[in-house]
């Protein structure tokens, strides 16, 4: 039975089982450790159904994936734990927002680790390096089991990638696509919803102050109107992100995400609840 | 192939992941290094690649790698602790986790001479053990599962993949040691 029949089960419309379709925000904060992912997962508690979206599992693999994946690559490169820092500084420096997550990143693995001191440093950098590896292994499998199901309206091939060990090499590279060759199917989704696409531009337009992210949906569906086809090739249907991964989401009752500049405007013009656990917990705290 | 191990990397074993290229035994490792060494046997290694069938391919996976074990004597005390943890007794159940913390990371100096197999069980379980204040029962019988697979000479990545998973289902995550990066505002 496709998900669709079972959202419109008589026990999904008798019990008024909540449903709820997570953005890659979110999922990024339900895969921390314990103390960051109650936050979320208490406020997930009730809803009955959760999903999420293939488009946000490439958002997840495109970020969370990647760096780890540099790091992994970085860690082989050197032969002391210490020079895991320096290999960053040196290779991102110029480029300071990449640079300083990757570091957040590097030096929450480092200090999560660091209740035990004393071995010797081939071991340390052992252990680091295997801790990354186990990270993007288990991802994809962590993923799957953190919702009930994942839309995958734009059968997005990308997203369906999995991270590959080939040799000690690690692929998690997301190649562009090109018009001329498309795998996907998110010219049909675009067609199929378009009227939705249309009403979430001119909701943009109406923004005084749009985030850049919007700003560049706008456009990409203002072409895509014109030219489907507009949205394959260069990265496009990414900068469409949130978007795809909100209209992905469409029977469902609620949203969760922790990016309300892009997020409350998605709820308002396709109807739908938004919470924002993190958001609530600062301001409860 | 630049393994964390000798071992490993001797034996050209799958590590994980989709693994396309590895998987191999020791000897099958072997016999596929000798025809890459001849640049003249190419068509010969192709055509031996191309005659694997999907199937060969995944028992080569589920074929055991021989390692040098990891420290015996730490994963008997490991076992111990495991054995007779006492849920109900906050203080002595929170020494024996900070105890088997300090263990598990100990057991990495013996790891750096085992397997891949070795090295990825025991980050999956040393990350759980990191991240839990308390195991409950079936995470504790978890535990001792993974002790007890770190104490087998054998490992094959089908036993990687089974505990990997059950890890996840028992609310495990394995992005947990990620977590004091700053809250993500959505912009990946």
């Amino acid at each position: 039975m496709g998900v669709c029949n079972i959202l419109c089960t008589s026990a999904f419309r008798k019990e008024k089982i909540r449903t709820v379709h997570i953005d890659t925000s979110l999922q990024i904060e339900r895969c921390k450790a314990p103390k960051k992912a109650n936050v979320v997962e208490g406020a997930l508690r009730d809803f009955g159904f959760k999903s999420t979206s293939s488009f946000a599992k490439l958002e997840f693999k495109g970020a969370w994936l990647q760096d780890l994946a540099f790091l992994y690559k970085a860690s082989q490169s050197v032969e002391r734990l210490e020079e895991l820092l320096s290999y960053v500084d040196d290779h991102l420096g110029a480029n300071i927002k990449t640079h300083n997550r990757l570091k957040r990143c590097i030096q929450s693995i480092i200090k999560s680790l660091s209740t035990v001191k004393g071995l010797p440093y081939e071991a340390v950098l052992v252990r680091v390096r295997n801790h990354i590896l186990n990270m993007i292994d288990g991802a994809y499998a962590w993923w799957e089991s953190s919702v009930d199901h994942e839309f995958n309206g734009t059968a997005c091939v990308r997203a369906s990638e999995k991270p590959t060990l080939r040799g000690s090499k690690i692929d998690v590279s997301i190649p562009q696509c090109k018009p001329e060759e498309i795998k996907c199917r998110i010219i049909e989704f675009f067609e199929n919803y378009k009227t939705y696409f249309i009403n979430i531009k001119l909701a943009i337009s109406g923004l005084e102050k749009p985030s850049n992210q919007l700003v560049e949906a706008k456009d990409i569906i203002e072409n895509a109107e014109k030219n489907p086809k507009y949205l394959c090739g260069k990265g496009r249907c990414r900068k469409l992100g949130d978007v795809l991964i909100a209209m992905d989401g469409l029977k469902m009752d609620y949203f969760a995400a922790n990016n309300d500049k892009e997020w409350i405007l998605l709820s308002e013009v396709l109807d739908k609840h938004l919470i924002n656990p993190v958001r609530e917990a600062k301001t409860d705290s | 192939m630049g393994y964390d191990n000798p071992t490993s990397i001797s034996n050209g074993v799958s590590t994980g992941f989709n693994d396309t290229h590895s998987g191999g035994t020791d000897s099958g490792a072997r016999t596929v290094d000798k025809v890459f060494s001849s640049e003249a046997n190419l068509d010969e290694r192709t055509q031996g690649l191309l005659s694997r069938t999907a199937a060969e391919f995944r028992v080569a996976e589920c074929k055991p790698v021989v390692g040098k074990g990891l420290n015996k004597s730490l994963l008997v005390r490991a076992r111990e602790i495991l054995e007779s943890f006492d849920a109900n007794n906050f203080v002595e159940s929170s020494v024996d986790i900070e105890s088997l913390r300090g263990i598990v990371a100990h057991l990495w100096e013996s790891a750096t001479n085992s397997t891949q197999f070795h090295q990825q069980i025991l980050a999956t379980l040393e990350s759980a053990i990191l991240t839990i204040e308390l195991p409950n029962k079936e995470q504790l019988s978890l535990f001792r599962e993974a002790v007890i697979d770190l104490g087998h000479d054998l490992l094959t990545q089908a036993q990687v993949d089974i505990i990997q998973r059950q890890f996840i289902s028992r609310g495990f995550s394995p992005l947990a040691l990620l977590g004091d990066t700053e809250d993500s505002d959505g912009s990946v």
